[in-house]
């Protein structure tokens, strides 16, 4: 009996070319942060090494093109915040690359670029309970209890915010080897029982 | 009915796993690779027999930090009281910001251990990489005693082989024995025989040791030594102290 093995082949070969890219060995990477209105963006090799003359394209989240330059020896490319960024505020995709295959990105998201942005985004925590009541309402039981609520609720997301966060986190989690094991126990023990009463049933028609 | 006899058996078997194992300072963060997806690292330091499952009290630690290439993060004032493995405990968040390879250390406060009439120091340290960076991972936080790693001690699958050296004041300790432990998290994996849940390996001439890991999860490493001096112990007589040189490495499943 002879089996064609070519499909396999080929798709054997398929897999290694999608999943081996030509950067090992040598990868980048690509850090960017901003200090003073500028984005400093750094580009080394594995190990630590400067990439010179490295590419680097600053791009929006959305893959519009901002701008792009050269890191200098030290590896490092920095560019004022355009005008235009700095008005729509858009999370930025950098990409660096040099000779073949070797590409670094970094995600600098507009709060991580923008100081004001990032101030609008914190919690509410320390910010008064908006809006005040107003002065006359004050001794006014309804806009007293409304106060309260808007304390209340502060002070909860303040707490909750941990628990939140957790709890996306336990979602990304991939299943360990004790969810497995107890997975797969399930499994034998459900089957065992299947077994069991086919047994049972198959004894009982004896 | 054999079920009572057999829970019986079973019940007496758990009771007869006793305490008696290897005592290991653990510092174990959520991840030891930190990526853009998730910038925030929480880390749980407790003092704890990592294997069964059995923890002990931790007082807050003397000193607890984050060496980079950048410098010291004192982490000690942001540490917050938890319960792990049902005993108090530590547990800092720590953002990550810039890429590097980041080594938390934890100096514990001597913890005096009746049972074997001696005190136990273990200091106790985990590596964690940020964002690609990959230098700096053998670098000498400079405590009494530590493990430098020879293997890169992140992005290693179970299976693979882990060489350290083991340091004595900064000088290579020889003929040392290195007791290792696994991190049995959810009580999954029980133990052959009791010498399986501590394995020891021995360092050589230069100090030098290695072993594989069969499992996915944390490994605890630990070089025990008798220091130099002594403490007074609760009824003021002067007790031996051992000090320990322990370092936690995650070691990933192969999809």
């Amino acid at each position: 009996m002879k089996t064609n093995t070519f499909p396999v082949t080929m798709l054997l070969a398929l897999l290694v070319l999608v999943f081996c890219s030509p950067a090992h060995g040598h990868k980048i990477r690509t850090f960017a942060y901003e200090n003073d209105g500028k984005i400093i963006t750094e580009t080394v090799f594995s190990g630590g090494r400067p990439a010179i003359n490295a590419t680097v394209k600053v791009l929006t989240a959305a893959g519009e093109p901002v701008l792009s330059g050269q890191t200098d020896n030290n590896g490092i490319f920095t560019f004022a915040i355009p005008q235009k960024v700095r008005e729509q505020q858009p999370d930025l995709n950098i990409i660096a690359e040099v000779g073949e295959g070797h590409r670094g990105n970094w995600f600098l998201t507009a709060t991580d670029y923008l100081p004001e942005v990032a101030a609008q985004q914190a919690p509410i925590v320390n910010t008064p309970a908006s809006p005040m009541p107003a002065k006359d309402d004050l001794h006014n039981e309804e806009a007293h209890c409304l106060k309260l609520e808007q304390r209340l609720e502060a002070v909860i997301a303040k707490e909750f915010a941990p628990i939140k966060r957790q709890l996306a986190e336990q979602q990304t989690e991939k299943p360990d080897l004790g969810d497995i094991l107890s997975g797969l126990g399930y499994i034998f023990g459900l089957a065992g029982i299947i077994l069991y009463i086919q047994s049972r049933k198959t004894r009982s028609q004896q | 009915m054999k079920t009572p006899v057999l829970m019986l058996v079973v019940l007496g078997l758990t009771m007869a796993v006793t305490t008696g194992h290897a005592h290991f300072g653990m510092v174990i963060p959520e991840r030891n690779i930190v990526d853009q997806q998730q910038k925030n690292l929480s880390i749980q330091l407790s003092f704890s027999h990592p294997f069964e499952g059995i923890g002990m009290e931790l007082v807050k630690p003397e000193k607890f930090y984050c060496l980079t290439a950048d410098g010291t993060i004192d982490l000690l004032p942001s540490l917050q009281e938890n319960q792990f493995m049902n005993h108090p405990s530590w547990q800092v968040n720590h953002d990550l910001r810039r890429p590097g390879v980041y080594q938390y250390v934890m100096e514990p406060k001597p913890y005096w251990e009746p049972a074997e009439d001696l005190f136990i120091v273990h200091y106790t340290k985990t590596i964690v990489a940020a964002f690609g960076a990959d230098e700096g991972w053998d670098q000498p936080t400079g405590l009494p005693t530590e493990i430098i790693p020879l293997t890169r001690p992140f992005g290693n699958y179970a299976g693979n082989t882990f060489s350290g050296r083991v340091l004595l004041n900064g000088k290579p300790a020889a003929g040392q024995d290195v007791e290792v432990e696994f991190y049995n998290r959810d009580q999954e994996l029980k133990a052959a025989s009791d010498y399986h849940i501590t394995q020891v390996v021995r360092t050589d001439d230069q100090g030098v040791f290695h072993f594989a890991c069969p499992f996915p999860g944390w490994w605890g490493f630990s070089a025990l030594h008798e220091a130099d001096y002594t403490m007074k112990a609760p009824d003021n007589t002067d007790k031996g102290v051992e000090l320990g040189a322990v370092l936690w490495l995650y070691f990933d499943e192969i999809n």
